[in-house]
């Protein structure tokens, strides 16, 4: 590795910690901020993907989550977004927007149950929960 | 899950204004000496400042130096008081998402 390189990712490592720094700080603003004023949550919102595209850095999974994919509005469980569990999927719907995200989780045990319910068709034993419920 | 934010007198010209309390201790224009509050938005020339009477104000950052209050909970770790940073405005002129890249500028010519 030449010293001229090394310097090159010391500096991009430094770039990376303050701009999650700086993620992180904003999404606790923007925390704070949303019972009195939604409108500067928003802005918050706007200044997290401004620095995560322009320094071309991922943003935080967590925050991620509490930021709408499709009109990034900065979502609050019980607010204005709703978290569900359906099938092995996290499903959040935006009370701003009306749509909806969706994020699998464990999805060996989901494609496990998959299997399950292939297993029950060939047995003639099919289980349907949209019935039951 | 928070990540531990640190805001030292070294980083913090690179670092979230948005939240910090700020004072305005000199500038070209006068009547802006003296004005106080915790910053709420940043553009690439102004600094968004709420005063005490609920009012918002816009500050350039061009020809003003402003006092910084780092919280002692953000500051270096294992610091119990405030910090008090003094910063040249025209340090800060840029847009927000840019004033990480200009480390590599400062770097570049010393």
């Amino acid at each position: 590795m030449s010293k001229v390189f090394r310097k090159k990712k010391k500096q991009k490592n430094l770039m990376r910690e303050l701009a999650t720094q700086r993620m992180w700080r904003l999404f606790e603003l923007a925390e704070q901020e949303f019972g009195e004023h939604p409108e500067r949550s928003e802005r918050y919102v706007r200044l997290i993907r401004g620095i995560s595209m322009r320094n071309r850095i991922r943003t935080p999974g967590e925050i991620k989550r509490r930021i709408c994919k499709h009109c990034y509005a900065f979502l609050v469980p019980g607010r204005n977004a709703r978290y569900r569990l359906k099938d092995g999927v996290l499903v959040i719907s935006c009370g701003t927007c009306g749509k909806e995200m969706r994020y699998p989780y464990r999805s060996k045990i989901a494609k496990k149950s998959g299997e399950r319910i292939l297993e029950r068709k060939e047995k003639g034993t099919e289980f349907r929960p949209s019935q039951e419920t | 899950m928070i990540s531990d934010v640190e805001i030292l007198p070294s980083n913090l010209i690179y670092h979230e204004l948005i939240g910090l309390f700020v004072k305005v201790v000199d500038s070209t224009n006068p009547s802006l000496i003296g004005i106080r509050g915790p910053v709420i938005d940043e553009t690439k020339n102004m600094l968004l400042v709420e005063t005490s009477q609920a009012r918002e104000l816009m500050i350039p950052k061009a020809g003003t130096e402003f006092i910084f209050r780092i919280p002692a909970k953000l500051s270096e770790k294992g610091r119990r008081s405030d910090t008090f940073v003094k910063v040249q405005g025209n340090l800060l002129l840029s847009q927000p998402e840019n004033r990480i890249k200009s480390i590599k500028k400062l770097r570049k010519w010393g």
